[in-house]
C-alpha cells in the first residue's frame, strides 16, 4: 500500500516529464521510417532552441570552458 | 533517488523499444536507427541535465563528475548534433562508404558521452547514501 502511494506520488509529481518520455517511446515504436527533411530540421531546431532558452541547459557557474 | 530509478527505467524501455521495432520497407535501417538514436540520445541528455540542474548541490557532494559531465553535454550536444545531422544528411543523399564512415564517427562521439551520462545516472542510483534528502523532481 505504501509503495503504491509512493509510486502514485512520484508519477503525479513528474507526470509531464514521464508523459513526454512515454510519448517518445510510442513515437519511436510507430516511426520506423526515415524522417523527412522537414521533420529533421524541426528536431534539430528544437534541440538548439532548448539549449539557449532552458535554464537547465545553461552551463553551471563553475564551468570554466 | 527514486525519481532517478523511474527516469532510468523509462530510458531503458525507450532504448528497448527502439531496438525491438522493425523497419518499414523502403527505409534504410542505418538512417532510421541513427535518427532514432539521435532522439534517444537527446531524451537521455535532457533527462540528465534536468536531474543535475534540479539537484546540483546534492549531486556535487556525491561526485563532481555529475556537474562536469552535465556541462560537457550542455556545451557539446548542440555541436555534436550538428555534426551528426550533417553526416546523416550526407549519407541519406549519397550512400558512399566515406559518408557511412563519417556517420559512424559522429554516432561514436554521441555514444561515448551517452555512456558517461548513463553510467552517472546508474552511479546515482547505487551510490547515493539513503540518508541524504530525496532528489528534487525535475521540470519544475
Amino acid at each position: 500500500m505504501a509503495l503504491a502511494l509512493q509510486i502514485i506520488g512520484l508519477v503525479s509529481t513528474n507526470a509531464p516529464i514521464l508523459l513526454g518520455l512515454i510519448q517518445k517511446l510510442v513515437d519511436n515504436a510507430h516511426q520506423n521510417k526515415e524522417m523527412t527533411d522537414e521533420e529533421h530540421a524541426t528536431l534539430i531546431a528544437a534541440i538548439q532552441h532548448r539549449a539557449v532558452t532552458d535554464p537547465a541547459w545553461r552551463p553551471s557557474p563553475d564551468y570554466k570552458g | 533517488m527514486k525519481h532517478l530509478k523511474i527516469y532510468c527505467l523509462v530510458i531503458i524501455l525507450a532504448a528497448f523499444g527502439i531496438g525491438c521495432a522493425s523497419i518499414l520497407p523502403g527505409s534504410d535501417p542505418l538512417v532510421v536507427r541513427a535518427e532514432q538514436g539521435l532522439k534517444a540520445a537527446d531524451a537521455t541528455f535532457n533527462t540528465y541535465v534536468q536531474v543535475e540542474y534540479a539537484n546540483r548541490d546534492l549531486l556535487k557532494k556525491v561526485d563532481i563528475k555529475f556537474e562536469t559531465v552535465a556541462d560537457k553535454i550542455r556545451v557539446g550536444w548542440t555541436n555534436w548534433v550538428v555534426v551528426l545531422d550533417k553526416a546523416l544528411l550526407s549519407y541519406k543523399h549519397a550512400k558512399t562508404p566515406e559518408n557511412q564512415a563519417a556517420l559512424a564517427q559522429a554516432q561514436a562521439t554521441v555514444d561515448t558521452n551517452l555512456a558517461a551520462a548513463q553510467a552517472l545516472l546508474s552511479q546515482a542510483i547505487t551510490n547515493i547514501n539513503p540518508n541524504i534528502p530525496k532528489l528534487n523532481p525535475i521540470g519544475n
